[in-house]
């Protein structure tokens, strides 16, 4: 990877070295981008939906369940500023629009992220969970109303990029939740995809990306999760362990970021590490030079977890297409949903902070590839 | 007339500051931060101290009388984990726990601060137990008893500037966790909380907590210490709290050392109704001040509302 340089705007197998032929470790759905915002009802009047993208994927009663993210902003009316706003009664979010005069001397424009206004930050748009069902696992169904919303102060700025994992028949789901000081991880169990209990934060400010085993290792639940350590290098994947998923300890920082273009900013863990004969197979994300993220392959010990096996030293996927790399957040590929589906792999993936994406590979080839 | 010199709730003792450098039969950059406890009447604190070389330890320092104190010549805790205490050991702040006593100390490496715990019957030796907190995390404090059937814990993850509270069986798994005190818009622990000394039982059953409150301002951050009186069976919930700071730097040592304008405080003895709050001065010195605890209730009792 060093003996040349990378160009980020380059297309589709420009980034190889001279002579040599790219290697697809995964072939893209020729259906992608499979849902766009324009897919998705927007949950309340005044609304517009702008992103349904990084979803949470697993198997359900032979369909693909995917659990998206769903981010909204208000539709805008000529003069004024509009941002969305959720409060909270009883544990239950209501979303409402907060408007604002264009001209307000007291209003501010962040970036295109949000507004300030007397001190406090209002967000352009924010994201609630969103289920949609598939049984071929190309074409979905979007449920016409969130599953999860924000539902109390420390999540008022949305509930983002779910994990699903079963574990004996019960599904588990981890999500980010974002308040005024920064996000941290919540866990949420459902056993019909009807209902959902919140379990309460198992992994408290700053901390997200957290992927769950789908089994106990030495009687011990296991969790990888990303905590930000600000001031102290960049942020990298550690592991947790736990008897009993709420409680969590004997962290340990298992993989930093490498000194290369794709991971010169940090590092964070996707969906559920997946068994094989090799060991823990776990897709994470990268991001890189000019925030530029990828996705790389790490195998872990099937008894040790916490030991890194093997590291793919090239992308298993990286931005290439067109709505891989423009949308709401260009050059973004990030992947918090894997199902294993009639032998096949199928990566859900999030493009650009706007769209939901698939590509499908095998176990075999990723293992075979790195 | 006499100046009215004492304008806090807590009163300086006249000799402070209690413990400084020049106090050490060896050279250091540093003394600060001190846990605090009363063993057969041996007054005892567990001191940070920066080497020269800019590693912070924990040595113990010993008195008859709670002002004057010697400082032993090696340290308690140093940095023994090749992993994630590979620089500094510091804050370390004690709880008497049934027959033992308990220390939560800051870790620090190029990971980040982690809470770790360890475990001493008497102060001669230490068993380390294991680094409790996720990264980036500081202000560990062990709750003197379990609530409801568990250990409990505070502690301040860096982002957000908020006390927190966990649970745990075991010292090891620790979940539950949520949020015990914020910062409060416009007042004087408008930017960051964070525990200080572990939290007291009163003879009411509630929770004392002594907390540091900063205040962000064109000089640099401003440390107080404030209090928090937390509900008994649900320490997350806060029936009281200082409007106004117990106490702020004044004198010139807490006013004038490598950290100006730094009171903060990591353990505090009770004598009888007395408060004695053992505090460090701008990073320099340790020093002494003490009230009564009624005496900080109806301080808290005033706030009502602004909590």
């Amino acid at each position: 990877m060093n003996s040349f340089t990378l160009n980020w705007n380059a297309k589709p197998g420009m980034y190889l070295p001279v002579n040599r032929e790219k290697v697809y470790m995964f072939k893209r759905c020729e259906e992608n981008p499979l849902i766009c915002p324009s897919d998705v009802k927007p949950s309340t009047e005044g609304y517009r939906v702008v992103g349904a993208f990084n979803p949470g994927a697993v198997l359900f009663n032979d369909e693909v369940i995917l659990l998206l993210r769903v981010a909204e902003s208000c539709i805008q009316k000529p003069g004024k500023v509009r941002v969305p706003v959720y409060r909270f009664e009883q544990e239950r979010g209501i979303a409402g629009i907060m408007e604002f005069n264009e001209n307000n001397p007291d209003l501010s424009l962040k970036d295109t992220r949000g507004v300030v206004y007397k001190g406090k930050d209002y967000l352009s748009s924010i994201s609630h969970l969103r289920l949609a069902r598939s049984t071929d696992g190309i074409n979905f169904t979007i449920e016409p109303t969130p599953f999860i919303c924000p539902s109390s102060d420390d999540e008022e700025y949305g509930t983002e990029d779910a994990r699903i994992v079963n574990i004996d028949g019960t599904f588990y789901i981890n999500y980010t939740v974002i308040s005024t000081d920064s996000w941290c991880t919540v866990l949420a169990t459902t056993t019909d995809f009807k209902e959902y209990k919140k379990q309460g934060i198992i992994f408290h400010p700053e901390n997200k990306d957290v992927s769950i085993f789908p089994e106990k290792i030495n009687n011990k639940y296991i969790a990888l999760h990303r905590p930000n350590n600000s001031g102290f290098g960049k942020a990298s994947i550690w592991y947790a362990e736990s008897p009993d998923l709420l409680h969590w300890g004997n962290h340990k920082c298992i993989v930093r970021p490498r000194n290369m273009a794709y991971e010169s900013m940090k590092i964070g863990g996707g969906s559920a590490p997946i068994k094989t004969d090799e060991g823990w197979l776990c897709i994470y994300h990268a991001k890189g030079d000019n925030s530029r993220y990828s996705l790389f392959a790490l195998l872990l010990d099937l008894e040790h977890p916490w030991k890194v096996i093997r590291r793919g030293t090239t992308p298993l996927l990286e931005p290439e297409f067109d709505y891989e790399t423009s949308g709401f957040f260009g050059n973004v590929v990030f992947t918090n949903g894997i199902v294993i589906k009639d032998g096949k792999l199928f990566m859900y993936y999030g493009s650009s902070d706007e769209t939901t994406c698939l590509a499908v590979t095998t176990v075999e080839k990723i293992l075979a590839g790195f | 007339m006499p100046r009215k010199k004492q304008h806090d709730i807590i009163h300086r003792w006249e000799g402070n500051p209690v413990v400084t450098m020049e106090d050490l039969s060896f050279q250091i950059s540093d003394i600060c931060n001190a846990g605090a406890v009363k063993i057969d009447n041996i007054y005892l604190l567990l001191v940070t101290i920066e080497t020269l070389r800019g590693h912070k330890k924990l040595y113990i320092a010993r008195s008859e009388d709670g002002r004057y104190f010697d400082v032993d010549a090696k340290p308690f805790i140093s940095q023994v984990d090749k992993q994630y205490e590979t620089t500094s050991v510091m804050d370390g702040r004690i709880t008497h726990f049934e027959d033992t006593y308990y220390i939560s100390y800051i870790a620090e490496s190029h990971y980040g601060y982690r809470i770790r715990l360890a475990r001493t019957d008497d102060f001669k030796t230490v068993t380390r137990l294991g680094f409790v907190s996720e990264v980036d995390t500081k202000g560990g404090a062990l709750f003197p008893e379990k609530i409801n059937g568990r250990f409990a814990r505070l502690e301040r993850p860096w982002s957000g500037g908020r006390i927190w509270i966990s649970y745990s069986d075991d010292l090891v798994y620790w979940g539950g966790s949520e949020v015990v005190l914020s910062p409060r818009p416009g007042y004087w622990d408008s930017h960051r909380v964070g525990d200080a000394v572990p939290p007291i039982r009163v003879k009411d059953g509630r929770w004392m907590l002594i907390y540091y409150g900063i205040k962000e301002t064109s000089a640099g951050p401003l440390f107080r210490i404030g209090a928090v009186f937390l509900d008994a069976d649900d320490p997350a919930r806060v029936l009281s709290r200082t409007n106004i700071p117990i106490l702020s730097p004044r004198e010139r040592y807490e006013r004038v050392g490598d950290i100006q304008n730094l009171i903060f405080s990591c353990g505090a003895i009770i004598e009888d109704e007395n408060l004695l709050l053992y505090y460090g001065g701008s990073d320099s010195c340790i020093c002494l001040g003490s009230t009564t605890i009624d005496r900080i209730d109806q301080e808290c009792l005033k706030s009502k509302g602004e909590i």
